[in-house]
């Protein structure tokens, strides 16, 4: 890619990108962060992640005024237009994810007061794993604007689904089996149901680092859901 | 995907009729090829924006549609250009009857030196449309209206052109333009002369009327192109490099020329 006649523009549309990568980065800490509480029962680590979530909304207000700065000011076109828009659209679904960790956070402190459920916790663990995974997956693959790479994490989307579909039936049949469960149960739904919805924000991310790299719309086929208990 | 390739014209948008096809178009001034086998459609009833650097031969492409590169010496056209099907540089057409039907707007406006009422009525009168005085008028009238400029000079038609403001003689040229009932409107940098409010009235005007007309209008200005026109073609070097809608070429374009030209790049 030539580098624009004027540099104060590539400067400005490189600030851009990396303010969003670094908002990336901050996103992916605090959903590994509210994983982490909610594994180990951690109430000091949840209630960071839950004081470090103004950060994040934060820089996407900042960089929301940035990209309508630069859409006025430098009327930006083709590829410059769509990192522009990619870079909001990005920002708006990374402080989404920030707002479920810090949801997941914030029932992690109300779950560290009830009976520890230790097979429904390493459930939890490896769909947190997977989708804290997905999301770093689909920022390093903005950061290097690798298409490839994107679209592994786009494809990979039913993965979580299924976790999330097991998880769901578990906890059915723990809360069935004893109803004083399920107050911790129904939390353990909450934070399951977040880190579905923090995946499905991964995909989003995906899509959009498609359309800024080809110009193309990601035409999403609706995925044929696999379980009948879940809409 | 209404994008072409580099080998041909590819489709105009879809649907639309065609009413201009370029092909193979070369020109020489003198030992210098100015345009280089380019092939181009335009759609009837839209806006066409040509774009691309000073000297890439929008221009010139402009002037084969109305053959005004005959009037300069030296220069030779190859190549087809039809205007519905017939090819404008046959021996059977006369270039003035021609430019009455393919009419011609500058970049600097350039009204004659007569009175508003005269600058509109010369040409359907030479061109035999209209020959009373009631039959003139109406026409003066109408056309003036259709390019805005009705309201604010309808007290003064007997005062010179000359003495507009300049967004209001390139109105009049418009105005001009359209008395004689042309098919197709040519625009060479229409606005460049013009402040950003008369701009405006311009780009509402051709936006109007590109309902009758088919206005083909080459501009330096990426975001007028991307206001007015419907297709958008780019020129670079005496090439065409790449013709679709508007809206594509302006978010997605397809070859990396386009891009860096419409982006500021260092091409």
């Amino acid at each position: 890619m030539n580098e624009h006649i004027v540099k104060s523009y590539e400067d400005e549309l490189n600030a851009l990108t990396a303010e969003c990568a670094r908002m990336g980065g901050l996103t992916e800490a605090q959903v590994a962060d509210s994983l982490e509480a909610v594994i180990r029962r951690d109430q000091a680590l949840a209630e960071q992640v839950v004081a470090r979530d103004e950060r994040l909304d934060i820089l996407q207000a900042d960089i929301e005024r940035k990209a309508i700065r630069l859409i006025a000011l430098r009327q930006p076109m083709a590829n410059d237009l769509r990192r522009t828009v990619a870079a909001m659209k990005i920002a708006n679904n990374l402080e989404r994810c920030g707002d479920l960790a810090k949801n997941i956070a914030k029932r992690t402190m109300v779950l560290a007061e009830a009976e520890p459920m230790a097979a429904l916790t390493r459930s939890i663990e490896r769909m947190g794993r997977l989708v804290s995974g997905r999301l770093k997956d689909v920022l390093d693959a903005y950061t290097a604007s690798n298409l490839e790479r994107a679209l592994q994490v786009w494809s990979r989307d039913d993965e979580v689904d299924e976790h999330y579909n097991s998880l769901f039936r578990e906890l059915l049949t723990y809360m069935m089996g004893d109803p004083r469960t399920i107050t911790a149960c129904a939390h353990l739904l909450f934070v399951a149901k977040n880190m579905e919805r923090i995946g499905d924000h991964a995909t989003n991310i995906a899509e959009i680092i498609h359309y800024e790299i080809t110009g193309d719309e990601m035409m999403s086929v609706p995925r044929p859901k696999t379980d009948g208990l879940t809409v | 995907m209404t994008h072409q390739s580099d080998e041909g014209p590819g489709p105009a948008t879809p649907g639309d009729a065609i009413k201009i096809r370029a092909r193979g178009i070369n020109v020489f001034y003198g030992a210098k090829q100015a345009l280089f086998d380019v092939s181009l459609d335009v759609p009837e009833k839209s806006v066409t924006a040509l774009i691309g650097p000073s000297g890439c031969g929008k221009s010139t492409f402009l002037r084969c549609i109305n053959r005004m590169n005959d009037t300069i010496a030296g220069t030779r056209v190859e190549g087809r250009v039809e205007l519905d099907g017939e090819d404008v540089n046959d021996r059977s057409i006369d270039p003035v009857v021609l430019r009455a039907r393919v009419g011609m707007v500058f970049q600097k406006p350039n009204p004659f030196p007569k009175t508003i009422y005269e600058n509109v009525a010369y040409g359907p009168r030479i061109h035999g449309i209209a020959t009373t005085k009631p039959e003139l008028d109406a026409i003066v009238e109408k056309s003036l209206k259709r390019a805005g400029l009705w309201s604010e000079v309808a007290d003064r038609l007997q005062q010179p052109g000359t003495g507009l403001s300049g967004g209001q003689q390139q109105r009049l040229v418009i105005a001009r333009a359209i008395a004689v009932s042309p098919e197709v409107i040519l625009m060479d940098e229409p606005c460049s002369a013009l402040d950003p409010i008369a701009t405006a009235r311009i780009e509402e005007l051709i936006d109007e009327l590109r309902n009758q007309y088919c206005i083909v209008i080459v501009t330096h200005s990426m975001a007028q192109a991307a206001r007015v026109s419907q297709k958008t073609a780019f020129f670079h070097m005496g090439k065409l490099v790449e013709a679709g809608a508007t809206g594509d070429i302006f978010t997605n374009p397809r070859d990396g020329r386009t891009q860096d030209y419409i982006t500021g790049r260092f091409g």
